[in-house]
């Protein structure tokens, strides 16, 4: 089973969403919201488009004026998020 | 349908606690169940009866205690986390009881029973 990261803090002004990739495994997925949705247009999460499956919550990316959001990042609603917490083995706050 | 508990860290003043709770109603719209929530470090500050927010702000405090009123979800608090923010449920002279009702002043020890219930613990 993989692990849910749900990054709630913007890597422009915090060191979470590096210290998040650093641990992140093959399988994880990522979730941004609150202003870690603004991680949708972060250098270091460009790469990692290609490999995992990252999430933003749209209601967030919205209230910060970030769409269009960069294709890979799948914009999703509550309801989503709470079903992937549920569909996650662990699921990890970095904030 | 999946039992969670939720841990709220953030501050009343701090945009990500509306996260917590709009979390916690579409937990309960699909039917899962919540075991408690957790206010604990900046969290607390949620509980006191003192809180006021301009009238077109939500105001984290009775938006959290409308959430107690129509889902009956234990919301428990960290007395010490508390006490180290101005939070007193003490009536002797010179306090005042400042915690809201609706709220079970707790411990870390809780949080360990809640994490135990839980299938699932989210910090929001």
């Amino acid at each position: 089973m993989a692990n849910l990261h749900i990054v709630r803090s913007s890597g422009f002004t915090h060191n979470k969403l590096r210290q998040c990739l650093q641990t992140l495994m093959a399988a994880d997925q990522i979730i941004l919201i609150d202003d870690g949705v603004y991680n949708a247009s972060h250098p270091d999460m460009m790469p990692l488009l290609n490999t995992h499956k990252v999430y933003a919550l749209q209601d967030h990316i919205q209230a910060r004026g970030l769409t269009p959001v960069p294709s890979g990042i799948e914009l999703c609603q509550y309801d989503d998020f709470v079903a992937l917490t549920i569909g996650s083995d662990k699921v990890i706050t970095w904030q | 349908m999946t039992t969670f508990a939720i841990i709220v860290s953030t501050a009343p003043t701090d945009n990500r606690t509306l996260t917590a709770l709009k979390f916690a109603q579409a937990l309960l719209t699909q039917g899962h169940q919540i075991e408690g929530v957790f206010f604990y470090q900046h969290g607390v500050i949620n509980a006191n009866v003192y809180l006021q927010t301009p009238s077109d702000e939500i105001n984290h405090l009775t938006a959290w205690e409308a959430f107690y009123d129509v889902t009956k979800t234990p919301m428990h608090l960290c007395i010490s986390a508390a006490e180290r923010r101005g939070l007193t449920d003490s009536n002797t002279p010179g306090f005042s009881h400042n915690i809201a009702k609706n709220f079970t002043i707790s411990g870390l020890g809780e949080l360990v029973v809640l994490t135990n219930k839980a299938e699932k613990v989210i910090q929001l």
